[in-house]
Formats: C-alpha cells, sequence, structure tokens
C-alpha cells in the first residue's frame, strides 16, 4: 500500500484524536442542553462529509458520461459508498441528539426528511450498482446519481411548503445559532479532522475498486483465452 | 438507401403496437385494476374512517394505489421487447432512442390514466367523498402526478430489467426520487378534497418535477440504453 | 438513560461504525489482492 496513504491516514487519525479531546474536554459546557450538546461536534462534521462525497459522486457520474474513464468511476462509487456510511452516522447521530434534548427521536421536517430521502436515493444507486450485469452499473449508476441530484433540492423544497402549510412546533434554532468562541475551536477542528478523514476512506475505497475492477479486466482475459483455446483445439 | 424512420413514426408505431397487444391480451390492465382494488379493501380495513377523515386521507390512499399499479405496468413495460429480442434490434436500428423512450412513457402514461379513470369512480364510492374545492383541478393534478411518476417510472424500468434482480429493483430506485412528486399529487389532492387550502402550489410544483425530469430522461436514456 | 449516556453512545456508534467499514474494506482488499495473484499467476 502505498506509502502516502498511509501517511494520510496516521495524520487523519492522529487530527481526530486530537479534535475528539477537544470535543469532550476542552470546549466548554453548553448552557442550555448540557453535555447532550458535544455530539454536535461529531455530528455535524459527518453531515457535511456526507453532503461533500454525494457532491464527488455527482461531479465523478457527469465526467464518466462525458469520458469513459474506469478511474473516474472507481472515484465514483467510493464517493457514494462513503457518503452512505457518513449519511448513516448522520441519521444515528441525531436522533440520539434530538431525544434527550427535545424529547423526540423524529420529526419530518425538511432537513431531516432530505438527508433520509439523500441516503435513500443513494443507498438505491449502490443496490443498482451491485447487481448490474457485466460493465453497465457505471453508466446505470452515473445515471441515476444524475436524478438524485436533480432531485434533493426539490425535495428539501417539497418539504418546506409541507412546512408551512402543516407547521410543526420548531425545533430550537439551529446548532451554529451564536456559537461561543472555544466551541467554535472544538467545532472547527473535528471539521478539519472529519473532512481528511473522510477524504482518507474515500481514497481506501477507491484503492480497494481499482483492485476490483483489475480482478473483473483478469477474469475477462482468463474467459477471453479459455474460449481461443478452446475454439484452437 | 436507407432512411432512419422519423421520430414521429417510431412513435406513432411503437405505441399503436403496444397498445394494440394490450387490448388483445388485457394483461397489465387487468393485473393494475385487480391491484389497485385489492389495495381499497385493504387500506379500508386498516383504517375505516369518518366523512371528515375520510377527505383527509383519501388523497393519500388514491396515490398510494396508483402507485403500487403503476409500478405492475411500469416493469411489464420492457419486458415484452425484452422477449422478443426486439430491444437490442431497436439499439442497431437508426431510429432515435428518444421516440422508443417518449413511446413507451406515452404508453404507459395512457393505461395508467384509464385505470384512474376507472378506480375514481370505485374510491368515490368507498370512501364516500365529495370535493369540497374545486373539483375542476383533479384532473389536471391527475395528469401532472401521473405522468411524474410514469416518465421516471419508464426510464428506471429500462435500468431495472438490466439488472440480476430486475422487477425488484424499479420500486427501490423509483420511490426515493419519486418522493417530492408524491408529496405534491397527495397535497394538492387532500387540498381539492378538503377544500382547507391552495393547491397550487403543488402544481406548480409537479410542473417543476416533470419538466425537470422529462428533461433529464431525453437527455439520459440514449446513454443508457446503449450501455454495454 | 441520562442525556450524557446518549452522547457517549453517539461518539461510540461513530467510531464502530468508521472502525467497522475500515475492517470490511481492508477485508475486501486482502481478498481483492490475493484473488487478483491467484487470475495473473
Amino acid at each position: 500500500m502505498k506509502p502516502a496513504f498511509i501517511l494520510a491516514a496516521v495524520a487523519a487519525l492522529a487530527l481526530l484524536g486530537f479534535s475528539t479531546y477537544e470535543a469532550l474536554y476542552v470546549a466548554p459546557t453548553e448552557a442550555l442542553q448540557g453535555e447532550v450538546q458535544r455530539i454536535f461536534y461529531y455530528h455535524v462534521p459527518c453531515a457535511w462529509v456526507a453532503g461533500l462525497c454525494f457532491f464527488f459522486n455527482f461531479c465523478a457520474s457527469a465526467w464518466f458520461l462525458f469520458r469513459r474513464n474506469q478511474a473516474v468511476d472507481a472515484f465514483a462509487l467510493a464517493s457514494a459508498e462513503v457518503g452512505v456510511v457518513f449519511c448513516t452516522i448522520v441519521l444515528i447521530t441525531g436522533p440520539l441528539w434530538a431525544r434527550p434534548v427535545w424529547g423526540i427521536w423524529w420529526t419530518w421536517d425538511a432537513r431531516l426528511t432530505t438527508t433520509f430521502v439523500l441516503w435513500l436515493i443513494y443507498a438505491s444507486y449502490l443496490i443498482l450498482r451491485k447487481f448490474a450485469t457485466g460493465g453497465q452499473g457505471a453508466v446505470l449508476g452515473a445515471a441515476l446519481s444524475i436524478f438524485g441530484f436533480a432531485d434533493v433540492p426539490i425535495v428539501y423544497f417539497s418539504i418546506r411548503i409541507f412546512r408551512t402549510q402543516h407547521p410543526q412546533p420548531v425545533i430550537a434554532g439551529g446548532e451554529n445559532s451564536g456559537l461561543e468562541i472555544h466551541m467554535l475551536y472544538a467545532f472547527l477542528w473535528n471539521l478539519l479532522a472529519f473532512t481528511i478523514l473522510g477524504l482518507v476512506i474515500v481514497w481506501a475505497r477507491y484503492l480497494v475498486q481499482r483492485v476490483d475492477q483489475a480482478v473483473e479486466e483478469a477474469h475477462k482475459a482468463a474467459a477471453l483465452r479459455e474460449s481461443a483455446a478452446g475454439g484452437a483445439a | 438507401m436507407s432512411v432512419a424512420p422519423g421520430f414521429g413514426t417510431v412513435l406513432r408505431m411503437t405505441i399503436g403496437k403496444d397498445l394494440r397487444m394490450e387490448w388483445r391480451s388485457k394483461d397489465a390492465i387487468n393485473s393494475m385494476l385487480f391491484f389497485s382494488l385489492l389495495v381499497v379493501v385493504i387500506f379500508s380495513f386498516s383504517f375505516d374512517p369518518t366523512a371528515e377523515t375520510s377527505r383527509e386521507i383519501a388523497g393519500g390512499l388514491i396515490w398510494t394505489s396508483f402507485l403500487f399499479a403503476a409500478v405492475v405496468a411500469l416493469n411489464q413495460t420492457w419486458a415484452r421487447e425484452l422477449r422478443s429480442q426486439a430491444l437490442d434490434a431497436f439499439r442497431v436500428s437508426p431510429a432515435p432512442p428518444n421516440s422508443l423512450f417518449l413511446a413507451k412513457a406515452l404508453g404507459n402514461m395512457i393505461f395508467v390514466t384509464i385505470l384512474e379513470c376507472l378506480m375514481a369512480p370505485l374510491f368515490t364510492m368507498f370512501y364516500n367523498l365529495r370535493a369540497l374545492g374545486n373539483w375542476k383541478l383533479l384532473p389536471v393534478i391527475a395528469i401532472l402526478g401521473t405522468w411524474a411518476l410514469v416518465v421516471n417510472g419508464t426510464f428506471f424500468a429500462a435500468m431495472s430489467i438490466r439488472t440480476r434482480i430486475r422487477e425488484t429493483l424499479l420500486p427501490l430506485i423509483l420511490f426515493p426520487i419519486s418522493l417530492p412528486a408524491l408529496l405534491a399529487m397527495v397535497n394538492a389532492t387532500t387540498a381539492v378534497l378538503t377544500g382547507d387550502y391552495s393547491p397550487i402550489i403543488w402544481i406548480k410544483l409537479l410542473t417543476v418535477y416533470d419538466v425537470v425530469f422529462t428533461t433529464i430522461c431525453l437527455m439520459l436514456f440514449g446513454t443508457v440504453i446503449n450501455a454495454e | 438513560m441520562n442525556a450524557v449516556a446518549f452522547m457517549h453512545a453517539a461518539y461510540v456508534v461513530v467510531w464502530v461504525v468508521l472502525g467497522g467499514y475500515l475492517a470490511d474494506l481492508l477485508a475486501r482488499y486482502v481478498k481483492l489482492k490475493k484473488e487478483l495473484k491467484d487470475l495473473t499467476k
């Protein structure tokens, strides 16, 4: 495995260790929510990384439809899968935060519902790619990715409209409303740590996918050799 | 000298063929009807609503029932072509791929609309519905909503038929993408039935959805049909 | 279950999910490398 990758991985983990320390011990306790608020230092950066991954997937998918480059496709699949992993984390840590603070596990508001739909769209993308036959998965997946990207803003607005017509008690102000300076530091350190960690994990998945592609090619070459040998015999 | 068949020609001929074949066998429409009816019955026993509640939930029930029935129609869209290898023949022909897509989508649109026309009176009877809002908007909502499901559904059916799990994949990829359209259809219908609020914003959203996704489908169909 | 327990649970979930995913990636990598070696022998 490439030394650059190992270096990046170690750096990412070290950074995460430091940022976690900042989040758990250095940042002051929040006045209203108490200790539970510290989930915020993990939850929001993970949401940011998930969004970044899905954006990378859209770019890679669009590029792939123009230039059928195997490496680009590997990157598309890698970023989609890692995006789903981080999105899963967001959907688990979110309710774990909401339950003690607001008394509810979940609400169908614009942000949560859109996150959930995003997860569903990309989970379906992974299933499509997994079960597509031959080399079609790359093209079909890229097409679905375009659909997904166009859909997400529509999803968000449709639920915003829904909530203006059927309002629910509003969940207390955005997580970033008036962050105290030491909390901001902890948050930014975690944002940096998770971004780098996310990129490293995408890189890792990309490397695995490249080997997978090589194996596919090797299978095809072997099958070709066999049929040529069989034909000649 | 070979002349590529024109867009309109392919469109007309494909829709004509599909409608003729369906008229002879009535496979799709029968299974759709029966399925839709079963969904109505099951929901009736699950909810047993009062007249008030009926109007509030009918929109959701009707569209859920139409959605499931539409999936039945969509699944068999390409199956016929695949069986007779017509799809491969089409791919090597110089005919424009979008004409095939539109023909299939419009064919599905006709099937599902027929289903809706047959089911709507049944729904009205079973739930004793009476539109308190502007009932003339209902056909508009029906057309926009059905097209939203059918256009993406026809496209995704073409994709899912080439996977190992075929029909099972279609709802998995169609439903998440269709969520905002479903939200719009259901809310617009409920708005017209209850008269509590205006359906206009939902109708606008459905129109935007239809335009955006029809465009994307037309842009990408050629790519998808020629994949591998 | 007090509020702090929720917070600890959330942190643990993140480590478990990421750790589990990375372990899975490593297993996949090793398996694929071996398969590639066998095929190109």
